[in-house]
């Protein structure tokens, strides 16, 4: 087969996957609302390492001051106590 | 087109290939020291332009820190004074003064687009201003109702404070007001963002990126004794297939379900050199191992060790001594029971199921001197897996009633793709968003002791003859001297981030040097080197290493592990053993 062809066919078959198999998403339950929530908090789900996106800093912060200045009624329980889920 | 050929033949096979013995004259002319140098450079130049220029606003950080101490002795929950002032300290950011943004700007990558991929690269006032105006109604509305709620809360928390606290109804109330108003502070945000939209062109900036890196790098291979002139030539045509991988990445379904930049660089470039095949004169550009270690070098200043401790004891234990187990486990099953065809896809398999994906695969491909096409399959089959544990694992906790604490551990501890993470917690609250972020950021980590853990195991017993005995000289001969690189790097900013003080570490580092210029540029490197990796592989050489399914199997048998003993581990530290810190949070 002509190599040109074949990029041809190659760049064809991309564009199915992404327009194509992608918008099946849809129809998946549950992957349609992940998209609108991805969406929503406009995060980076394709990230590799956690400086690559901004919930990571937002997320860890929280947490720190949460754990740094506890308020007081939350402070830790004496070791043993029941809080099961 | 006769001067072309299917894949190159100049570049490795590997992604690294080991150095071998150091002379002085190697510190300039092998890659491994040179991408040490140049990675220490764009560190250095980094640290110089954030350091010295702390934000006005961090004159501020004490008296919050202040308000956040004064609110917490007071009353028994988060008040609103308590919200500000953390929301307040958590907006100081060094990148987010005039150069900062002048730099992100100009390294920014394409932007997002639906149908029109010229979108990714220009946007027209008009367009700006077409795709802001739907929103504007929406994010007057959510400004009103954030303002009702701020009222509703105010109010709920003076009558509290009214009972010095004491009733445990009226705290309640209190309580449950604050978080309504976060919610719909949070919401109103968002709504803001999407109703200004701002024009841009990146043409100009991408030209000026291209010319930077080509003559960055070229200068790098020039003192290796490589023509300056032949990679100058080639480099912008993979710049040019890394934009597009970048632009795929943006698209709006392929961003959906998190397909990155690896896999498109990748796919891009094999598409090239297995039709009409990569031209002679841009293989002098295809420099995988450069880029990725220079790349690599850079990740190293981003683990920072101080930051295991985000989520407090538990988080350590969880994510410190469940993954080494999975990772070393699914390495033996995969060796003893699956009997994988090579102990490098092996360990790569292992690693990027196990600690982070693709992050984690570069890192440990690059240490033990996997070849390309594994390195490949791993962030392949990583993203299958990734796509369906991403909507699968929030519907899994969904139906089981997970707190959302613990399905935030849960998915920060075993969705592979960092990014993936945060959208599953966003998917099942914004509680179990932070807690999985955080949670992949400790997990993230440890990319740097696996690197150097696998290395040291390479060179030590994987890499030796039966029966040979391996001296210190020789496993220092044969160390990848990046991983040098890399780990001073890691252990250098860390010491920083400890002397600097946690929150001012926070304002200059992590959202200076690190957020504000080298991440932007070490990406940029990936995708150089993931489009190269295409530009160099061979699609036929794929076949062996699919026989029998293997690499499927391991990457299922091991992610089962994972998934079971992270919940077990998730459930038993923090709502059993450290349940108080649970609470906290």
């Amino acid at each position: 087969m002509n190599r040109w062809l074949k990029l041809f066919i190659g760049v064809a078959l991309i564009l199915f996957f992404m327009f194509g198999i992608g918008s099946l998403s849809k129809f998946i339950p549950g992957a349609r609302r992940m998209g609108q929530v991805i969406e929503a908090y406009n995060i980076r789900a394709t990230a590799v390492y956690y400086t690559d996106f901004d919930e990571s800093y937002e997320g860890s912060e929280s947490i720190r001051h949460s754990l740094e200045y506890t308020p007081r009624a939350q402070e830790l329980p004496p070791p043993g106590a029941d809080s099961s889920p | 087109m006769a001067e072309t050929k299917t894949y190159s033949q100049t570049e490795p096979d590997h992604v690294t290939v080991e150095s071998g013995k150091i002379r002085l004259k190697d510190l300039y002319t092998k890659e491994d020291w040179m991408a040490i140098w140049m990675g220490f450079l764009l560190l250095i130049i980094g640290s110089f332009i954030y350091l010295p220029r702390p934000p006005e606003k961090a004159a501020e950080i004490p008296k919050y820190n202040a308000i956040m101490k004064e609110e917490a002795a007071k009353a028994p929950f988060k008040t609103i004074e308590w919200e500000n002032a953390s929301s307040a300290k958590k907006g100081i950011r060094a990148r987010d003064q005039d150069f900062g943004k002048t730099i992100q700007n100009f390294l920014a990558a394409p932007s997002d687009w639906k149908t029109n991929p010229l979108d990714a690269i220009y946007r027209s006032e008009e367009a700006a201003k077409a795709m802001s105006a739907p929103f504007k109604e929406a994010a007057d509305k959510a400004k009103i109702a954030e303002a009702a709620a701020l009222a509703k809360a105010k109010e709920a928390q003076a009558a509290a404070a009214a009972a010095e606290f004491k009733d445990t109804t009226l705290n309640a109330q209190a309580e449950n007001e604050i978080k309504e108003w976060l919610t719909a502070k949070g919401k109103s945000s968002k709504a803001q963002a999407k109703a200004s939209v701002k024009p841009f062109n990146r043409t100009p900036y991408l030209i000026g990126i291209c010319f930077i890196f080509a003559v960055f790098f070229g200068i790098g291979k020039a003192i290796m004794g490589e023509s300056f002139g032949k990679f100058v030539v080639g480099f912008p045509a993979v710049f040019f297939i890394g934009v597009l991988a970048y632009m795929a990445e943006t698209q709006e379904l392929m961003k959906h379900w998190g397909f990155g930049y690896p896999l498109w660089a990748i796919a891009f470039g094999m598409l090239i050199s297995n039709t009409i095949g990569t031209p002679k004169w841009i293989q002098p550009a295809v420099q995988t191992e450069f880029f990725i270690k220079t790349g690599l070098v850079l990740l190293g200043a981003e683990i920072l060790l101080n930051k295991i401790l985000a989520i407090g004891t538990p988080g350590i234990f969880v994510a410190w001594v469940v993954t080494p187990i999975v990772l070393i486990t699914t390495y033996w099953f995969g060796q003893n029971v699956v009997k994988m065809p090579s102990k490098t896809l092996n360990i790569t398999i292992s690693a990027d199921m196990s600690v982070c994906g693709v992050s984690a695969a570069i890192a440990t491909a690059a240490a033990c001197r996997a070849k390309k096409e594994e390195l490949t399959l791993a962030i392949g089959l990583s993203m299958v897996f990734t796509a369906v544990c991403m909507v699968g694992q929030p519907a899994i906790a969904r139906l089981t009633g997970m707190p959302e604490i613990l399905a935030g551990a849960w998915m920060g501890g075993t969705i592979d793709s960092t990014g993936a993470v945060a959208a599953a917690g966003a998917f099942y609250g914004e509680k179990a968003l932070y807690v999985a972020a955080t949670f992949k950021m400790i997990q993230n980590v440890l990319i740097g002791a696996t690197a150097f853990g696998v290395a040291v195991y390479w060179v030590a017993k994987v890499d030796r003859t039966p029966g040979q005995q391996v001296s210190w000289w020789e496993i220092w001969y044969r160390f990848p001297k990046f991983v040098l690189g890399f780990l001073f790097a890691s252990i250098f900013f860390s010491i920083l981030d400890q002397n600097m003080g946690k929150d001012m570490s926070a304002v200059m580092i992590d959202q200076g040097v690190l957020r504000g210029f080298t991440r932007i540029s070490r990406e940029w490197f990936f995708v150089l080197a993931f489009t190269c990796i295409g530009l160099d592989t061979n699609f036929r050489e794929f076949g062996h290493y699919f026989k029998g399914g293997k690499p499927v199997i391991l990457y299922a048998c091991g992610q089962t592990l994972d998934l079971g003993l992270t919940l077990f581990m998730a459930w038993l530290m923090f709502y059993v053993v450290f349940a108080g810190i649970t609470a906290a949070m």
